[in-house]
């Protein structure tokens, strides 16, 4: 399972529904990529540059002819960090997320796997996976260290 | 010829309101606590609710969650404002409230405003958690668990690995506030006394290359409220010591780390990077707009929550080349004992981050003012104060003025 979010999640105070968390049916192709294990970006049809899963327009162009296309799913690690102190107990300390230059030049955030955490460099390549994380309770891309 | 920025010292502060809750005292609401700050600036000004023109204030509490925070605060004050607005470039916007006001002011569409800040959520909440789930996306980020800290922490390991940058290095930052902050009797971490660069490097790792000595502490004893009036320098001139509002800017990059790396094309991201920040640009227009430059100033508060955005800020701040933050610091720059007065209340590392830290700026005000009891650094004329907020992603610099250097 994954967890589609681009028709938004309910958001409560208390018993009150008070609305909805982003609804952003632009993203949904990238969910329903996941379940396919694909990780995809966006293509702009008209300049052809690469861009963030997130975009409605290409911020270059003006266009509004994305489409979706799937990326080759390897990448280089800019940067990272381990986590020590989790957001929650939920979380089982420690863990390492970076951002990943996509070899599409789209940067993405993502869990490094595959490698002990303090040998972890910038600079590192990655291979993308699926595999469901705790706790979000979906399956996510993680980035597996070649 | 130059054009003079027309808001250059045409606004002034001319009082200013703070309301600290310490750890042994019973916890308030974040309202109650903006409430007492606005009535000690209000008492201080000698302003009515019925002076009031307009009001603006910083994002709403994490203890306190309210849509549109601004209407909160009025609602309570009976104030029947012309202008009002929370200005929410997350942290930053505390200060940009300052500029707002300046401009509103200057125009004469009011006369007096009111800005306010202040969060109690320390003693209500579970900030780190909380935090992290304001502080990331939450659709391509937040599942995979970041916090605050790891999601500066990206910034900091490209920063140091592009700088070679160690952690010795970022380490004196921390040493060096905690000094200021032994000064200050409401500051965070001043029974801890001083600490050593040994001791943040062998503080736990929160995450890394952060330890816990790397980053602020939320208020230790929950919540310092503060609140300013704002008036045209023609009727402050009437008030006891105004402080000038020489110069402003501002600049907002993004709104989660990962769309910072989507930004090209545009100062300071002309390429994808994690090493610029908008307080270059914010900085460069403060100067311009006010006149003066680095050299010029006699202090500076900054809301940089981690030691090497400290670093990072000296750089965009112009006290130092980029890249350079670290030998700023290795040589004195910072030190407490002869360096540039920097975070003279102990900053965001050792007073602590109140909300999002309109403190800082008071700081600034008190010694420009001559007020700052047991830590005043001499006289000085001019301070820059810094604010940021998000992952480092927005920013505002302020340059402000005593009377005698205008």
């Amino acid at each position: 399972m994954s967890i589609d979010w681009s028709a938004g999640l309910p958001l409560r105070i208390g018993n009150v529904m008070i609305g909805l968390t982003e609804t952003s049916p632009e993203t949904a192709g990238y969910w329903q990529g996941v379940m396919r294990h694909e990780l995809m970006i966006k293509v702009c049809m008209h300049c052809h540059r690469y861009l963030y899963p997130r975009r409605l327009l290409c911020p270059e162009c003006g266009s509004e002819a994305l489409e979706w296309l799937r990326a080759k799913g390897t990448g280089t690690v800019y940067t990272f960090s381990t986590v020590y102190r989790a957001p929650s107990d939920d979380f089982e300390t420690p863990y390492s997320n970076g951002l990943i230059e996509l070899d599409e030049g789209v940067h993405v955030f993502g869990r490094l796997i595959g490698k002990a955490h303090e040998l972890i460099s910038i600079g590192d390549r990655v291979q993308v996976e699926f595999g469901e994380l705790r706790p979000s309770g979906g399956v996510l891309p993680v980035y597996r260290i070649m | 010829m130059t054009k003079v920025n027309p808001l250059r010292n045409a606004a002034a502060i001319t009082a200013v309101g703070t309301h600290v809750v310490s750890l042994e005292e019973e916890r308030i609401s974040s309202l109650e606590l903006q409430l007492r700050a606005r009535r000690a600036a209000m008492a201080s000004a000698g302003v009515t609710r019925q002076d009031i023109g307009a009001v603006f204030t910083g994002r709403a509490p994490m203890s306190y969650t309210a849509m549109q925070w601004n209407m909160r605060i009025i609602n309570d004050l009976k104030i029947v404002p012309k202008m009002s607005t929370e200005v929410t470039v997350h942290g930053a916007g505390v200060l940009a409230t300052w500029q707002y006001a300046a401009m509103a002011v200057t125009n004469g569409l009011i006369d007096y405003a009111l800005c306010t800040s202040g969060c109690m959520g320390n003693r209500w909440v579970d900030l780190v958690e909380v935090n992290a789930g304001v502080e990331a996306d939450l659709q391509f980020e937040a599942p995979y668990g970041p916090t605050t800290p790891s999601l500066y922490a990206l910034w900091a390991q490209r920063y140091m690995h592009e700088f070679d940058v160690r952690p010795e290095d970022t380490a004196r930052v921390a040493v060096e506030n905690r000094r200021w902050a032994l000064h200050h009797p409401a500051a965070s971490m001043r029974h801890k006394g001083e600490i050593s660069v040994g001791d943040v490097l062998e503080s736990r790792l929160i995450a890394s290359p952060l330890r816990l000595l790397d980053c602020s502490s939320w208020y230790r004893g929950g919540g310092v409220g503060s609140a300013v009036i704002i008036t045209s320098a023609e009727r402050a001139r009437q008030s006891d010591r105004p402080i000038y509002l020489t110069g402003f800017g501002q600049c907002t990059t993004h709104e989660w780390v990962t769309e910072r790396m989507g930004l090209w094309g545009i100062e300071p991201s002309t390429k994808p990077n994690l090493v610029t920040t908008g307080a270059a640009i914010a900085a460069r227009d403060a100067y311009s707009s006010s006149g003066i430059g680095p050299q010029d100033v006699d202090l500076v508060e900054t809301s940089a929550p981690f030691t090497f955005l400290n670093m990072m800020i000296l750089e965009d701040l112009g006290f130092c080349k980029k890249g350079e933050g670290k030998d700023f610091v290795n040589s004195g720059g910072i030190d407490f004992a002869g360096g540039l007065p920097f975070n003279t209340n102990g900053g965001y590392l050792s007073f602590g981050q109140a909300a999002n830290g309109m403190h800082m700026a008071i700081e600034a005000v008190e010694q420009l003012r001559g007020e700052a009891k047991g830590r005043q650094v001499g006289e000085p004329r001019h301070g820059l104060v810094h604010f940021h907020g998000g992952p480092n992603a927005a920013h505002s610099v302020a340059v402000l003025s005593a009377e005698g250097a205008i």
